[in-house]
């Protein structure tokens, strides 16, 4: 692991907006889009001039060329391979590969791998979500041949030697005793468990002492040979390198890997929303705070309504300052320091999630209020002003999410994620301007639906200060089991 | 993974402190002798790394541009030179406090509509306090850049902020601190570690502040301060990105160069004397599953002693530059004695800066154990130093950084900011890979000494309740570093 002064700096910026002093914003920067100012031959302007390219031996690839720095960034994943696909007996197996493919390849051991990562500034890393398994490659130019040779050995010729595997499962596994410190993450866990039920979503997808310590390196070689494959490949580049080159590099790194397996998982089925609503406390002695997750449903990002819904999320508490929930719960009545609220699409799920924390004495009146402010929404209409300050938001801050060779890949990456096409962002804009107030309380009458809240909350709250009446919510059950951890 | 692991550790514990000399980065100038170093030397070349331009506006304010046309944006930071440092005793947290307030309203804009202007343009902004500043950013399209401006000069000058929205700022920022610092057994061990490190000083008491002390503030003691330390004299404008000197400069003129400036400020200044002794504490506490080891050391910084910084900071990559390097292969790769292993140091600090080193012990192993391993790894440095080519590697993967940072919008801007309201210069920056090319490899062989003076650190063990389960539970003792086994 390449530990660099970029990595530092960049993680130093981002921890000044997620955790850093002064306000905590919302980490998850909104999405992108109006149009910038890359001249492409085409006469119409393209938010990025995305070129969607194929190799000789059939390999997809999106590329955005940029000479502004000899550097270059490549990002690809396997789609549907992710933790969803681990199954309960090994949980974690796609995390650990993800950290134990850069630990040796081909002649290149442990260290020797690392090494060479390290003596050449060359950034690789491997990581695993719920759906997918990717990798990011960041290279200077200049060591760009070395870069392609130990991420071809990584995925081709990947050791596992039982050394690095041990390593490994140990960092995870004391990764999760520090986690269980983090009341944020058993919150996130006790979440997962029970509003995921019997869905593989539920599991943990960073593994549990008993499973990693039960994973071997067969374990490890049979998920490479069968979710590796060419056919589940999505691959991103921007950056200093020529459209010729940069296919005949593919073709090296990726060429060699099978098409298809014959033992590939079927993707896992679609969630269904519960049907009653759900409050659950997980209680921590002696915390002064609580920690609070609210789910409601949302829409895929194929249905035409999806718009919509970025934009009541971006009103309700997507913006940081410029939204209701900051500007009620945080700014008015001083109960937060941070209230947020955002959706996520999965390839199974989606929903809109809201999330705070508060001293324990005030965490009913936090829920109490942010529960009438989703009735707000669905009762009254919202104003043209308020409606058209975030839509210029939305589509004004496109462009910062263009500042950097890896940003640009990871934009590209996140459309591939989502199947979206190439073009996706050019015709932003013009979407998120046809929706009308209207629209907004249509919606929010249908999915802000307050017998549909899964509440959970973590932390030193008493469930005897959580009564209906005072929280708007369902009677919380408490639950002090943490499935899936040991 | 693993190291991508403990540097997000480090960086947790190191804003857990709500200290911020966090970016591992660039210094230096003055360095005329040449590299005398290895043999088989490739020279260094004295360029700049950024090119930034840099000018001072007729009220004293200085401003730095680091032109970036790779999109249409730029972003706006204002530097103030006044941080948590510049607290009255008794008073700590005030200089975060007021960051708050600063987004509270002016005569010209109610309380939050600075925010709300800025997300409407499509921009984004924040600010974030440290021991020796206070910054201010937004980041938003090049062409609203002037009524950012406009909006931050008002706000340093113009400030009016109801009492009401005082009090429940108040309630806002002790939530801070729970979510911090209150609900994060790290966090509240580097509070007693940082105490200890420095007492009788500043960068000894936490950021955010102590609890009772920000719940006693009074709104006239914040607002004074505000007036002390709000002043074109006492501010740095930044700006990264798509614009050039000749726009920028008649525009910052304008804006800023017409604000008045203030009489000159003094801050308080204590001694922070070294107490003598190894200090350890040991806090035990029922939220803490995963034992933790961490030190931190009184080192020179940048402003402090430039030649020592540049050889810590090359010291710091030999000992960790990745897994490859001495301390994670020492620890963990080949005792086995550690699960993560990291240290990082940074020489950007007013006055001293502090190096932070944390390790995990493997399950099994005893904390003291893995103390005495690293004191070895810190001794075999010393006995066994490195070698010229290993000192080059360390170097050459710093002066590569540098060409990623260029990569970005924000980072340039961090560091030029950080290093100027650190006491460096422009030049200390644009010439900090040349810095680090000729600084001599001797001086990184010595600079280990600072990490060996055991009177400038202190150690910290994080525990379970009733102690280190190493011991608690008793495993019998492997007989070699293999032997201990994992629940």
């Amino acid at each position: 692991m390449n530990k660099s002064l970029l990595r530092s700096a960049i993680l130093t910026v981002s921890a000044l907006s997620a955790l850093g002093l002064g306000f905590a914003r919302d980490a998850a920067a909104r999405s992108p889009l109006p149009e910038a100012e890359h001249a492409t031959p085409a006469a119409q302007k393209r938010f990025i001039p995305i070129e969607t390219l194929k190799t000789k031996s059939g390999i997809d690839v999106w590329f955005v060329e940029d000479q502004s720095l000899p550097v270059l960034s490549m990002q690809f994943f396997f789609e549907n391979v992710g933790a969803a696909y681990d199954g309960a007996d090994k949980q974690g197996l796609a995390r650990l590969v993800s950290n134990t493919l850069d630990e040796g390849a081909g002649a290149y051991d442990s260290k020797a791998f690392q090494k060479a990562l390290a003596d050449n500034s060359i950034s690789l890393s491997f990581s695993s979500g719920r759906d997918d398994f990717s990798g990011q490659l960041k290279t200077l130019t200049r060591y760009q041949d070395k870069a392609f040779e130990l991420l071809k050995a990584a995925l081709n010729e990947p050791r596992f030697d039982d050394e690095a595997i041990t390593r490994m499962r140990e960092a995870n596994i004391s990764r999760i005793k520090s986690s269980l410190s983090n009341p944020g993450w058993l919150a996130a866990r006790i979440f997962n468990d029970q509003f995921y039920g019997a869905h593989p979503y539920a599991l943990n997808s960073g593994g549990t002492i008993s499973t990693l310590n039960a994973l071997t390196a067969d374990d490890l070689r049979s998920y490479v040979a069968r979710s590796l494959t060419r056919d589940r490949l999505h691959i991103a580049v921007t950056g200093a390198i020529n459209k010729d080159d940069l296919l005949k590099a593919i073709d090296y790194i990726f060429g060699a890997l099978p098409e298809k397996s014959a033992d590939a998982p079927s993707k896992v089925e679609n969630f269904s929303w519960p049907n009653d609503a759900k409050s659950i406390l997980f209680p921590i002695d002696g915390l002064p705070q609580s920690q609070i997750t609210l789910a409601l449903p949302s829409v895929r990002i194929d249905d035409p309504r999806y718009y919509t819904m970025k934009l009541m999320t971006t009103i309700l508490g997507g913006s940081g300052f410029g939204s209701r929930l900051m500007a009620e719960i945080r700014e008015k009545h001083g109960l937060t320091y941070g209230i947020y609220s955002y959706t996520s699409e999965s390839e199974a799920a989606e929903m809109m999630q809201i999330s705070a924390s508060s001293q324990n004495a005030t965490v009913a009146e936090l829920l109490s209020r942010t529960i009438d402010e989703l009735k707000r929404l669905a009762d009254t209409p919202v104003s043209e002003e308020e409606l058209q300050s975030h839509r210029d938001y939305l589509i004004g801050s496109m462009p910062l999410t263009l500042t950097s060779t890896d940003k640009i890949t990871s934009l590209m990456q996140q459309l591939q994620m989502q199947n979206l096409p190439s073009d996706y962002l050019d015709h932003r804009a013009a979407h998120l301007s046809e929706v009308s107030a209207e629209d907004i309380q249509n919606l929010a009458r249908e999915v802000l639906d307050t017998n549909k809240i899964i509440a959970v909350i973590a932390g030193g709250v008493s469930a005897d200060d959580l009564p209906s009446e005072r929280t708007g919510l369902s009677p919380f059950t408490v639950v002090t089991d943490l499935p899936n951890v040991e | 993974m693993k190291k991508t692991h403990i540097a997000i550790i480090l960086i947790a514990v190191i804003f857990s402190i709500l200290s911020f000399a966090v970016i591992d980065t660039f210094r230096s100038s003055d360095k005329t002798q040449t590299h005398k170093n290895a043999a088989a030397e490739k020279v260094a070349v004295k360029e700049k790394s950024f090119n930034a331009e840099s000018f001072v506006l007729s009220n004293g304010m200085h401003v730095v541009l680091i032109e970036n046309h790779r999109a249409p944006i730029v972003s706006h930071m204002v530097w103030y030179n006044v941080g948590a440092a510049d607290e009255d005793w008794g008073n700590s947290g005030i200089a975060h406090f007021f960051e708050h307030l600063m987004f509270k309203g002016t005569q010209n804009m109610a309380p939050g509509e600075y925010s709300k202007t800025v997300r409407a343009l499509g921009g984004e902004d924040n600010a974030f306090t440290s021991q020796d500043f206070t910054a201010y950013y937004v980041n938003i399209a090049r062409d609203h850049l002037p009524k950012i401006m406009q909006m931050e000069a008002d706000r340093m000058i113009n400030l009016n902020i109801p009492e009401d929205h005082f009090e429940s700022e108040k309630n806002v920022i002790l939530e801070e601190r729970a979510q911090r610092t209150d609900t994060n057994p790290t966090a509240r061990l580097m509070e007693s570690l940082r105490a200890t490190l420095y007492p009788n000083h500043a960068y000894g008491v936490p950021v955010i502040g102590w609890r009772d002390e920000i719940a006693a503030l009074t709104y006239n003691e914040v607002m004074d301060f505000y007036k002390k330390w709000y002043a074109p004299n006492y501010a740095t404008l930044v700006i990264s990105g798509a614009i050039t000197r000749a726009e920028l400069e008649p525009l910052a003129e304008e804006i800023y160069g017409s604000l008045p400036a203030q009489p000159t400020a003094y801050s308080p200044e204590y001694d922070a004397p070294i107490l003598p002794g190894q200090k350890t504490i040991r806090y035990e506490d029922a939220q803490v599953k995963q034992p933790q080891f961490i030190r931190l050391c009184r080192m020179p910084s940048y402003n402090t002693d430039k030649d020592a910084a540049l050889a810590l900071e090359i010291a710091a990559n030999i000992l960790d530059g990745g897994s490859a390097t001495r301390l994670y292969q020492a620890l963990v790769s080949e005792a086995r004695l550690a699960s993560n292993a990291g240290l990082s140091y940074s020489g950007f600090s007013e006055k001293e800066s502090t190096a932070s080193i944390s390790i995990t012990p493997r399950a099994g192993i005893p904390i003291e154990n893995v103390i005495t391993a690293f004191d070895a790894v810190l001794m075999d440095y010393k006995y066994k130093a490195p070698s010229d080519e290993e000192i080059q590697e360390a170097k050459d993967r710093m002066v590569n950084e540098a060409i990623y940072a260029r990569d970005s919008l924000q980072t340039p801007a961090y560091i030029f900011g950080q290093a100027l309201n650190t006491g460096l210069n422009i030049d200390d920056i644009e010439y900090w890979t040349y810095d680090i090319e000729t600084t001599s490899n001797d001086a990184v062989r010595q600079a280990i000494d600072y990490f060996l003076d055991s009177a400038r650190c202190v150690d910290g063990h994080l525990l379970p309740e009733g102690g280190d389960p190493a011991k608690t539970i008793a495993p019998p003792m492997p007989t070699d570093a293999e032997g201990a086994d994992h629940e």
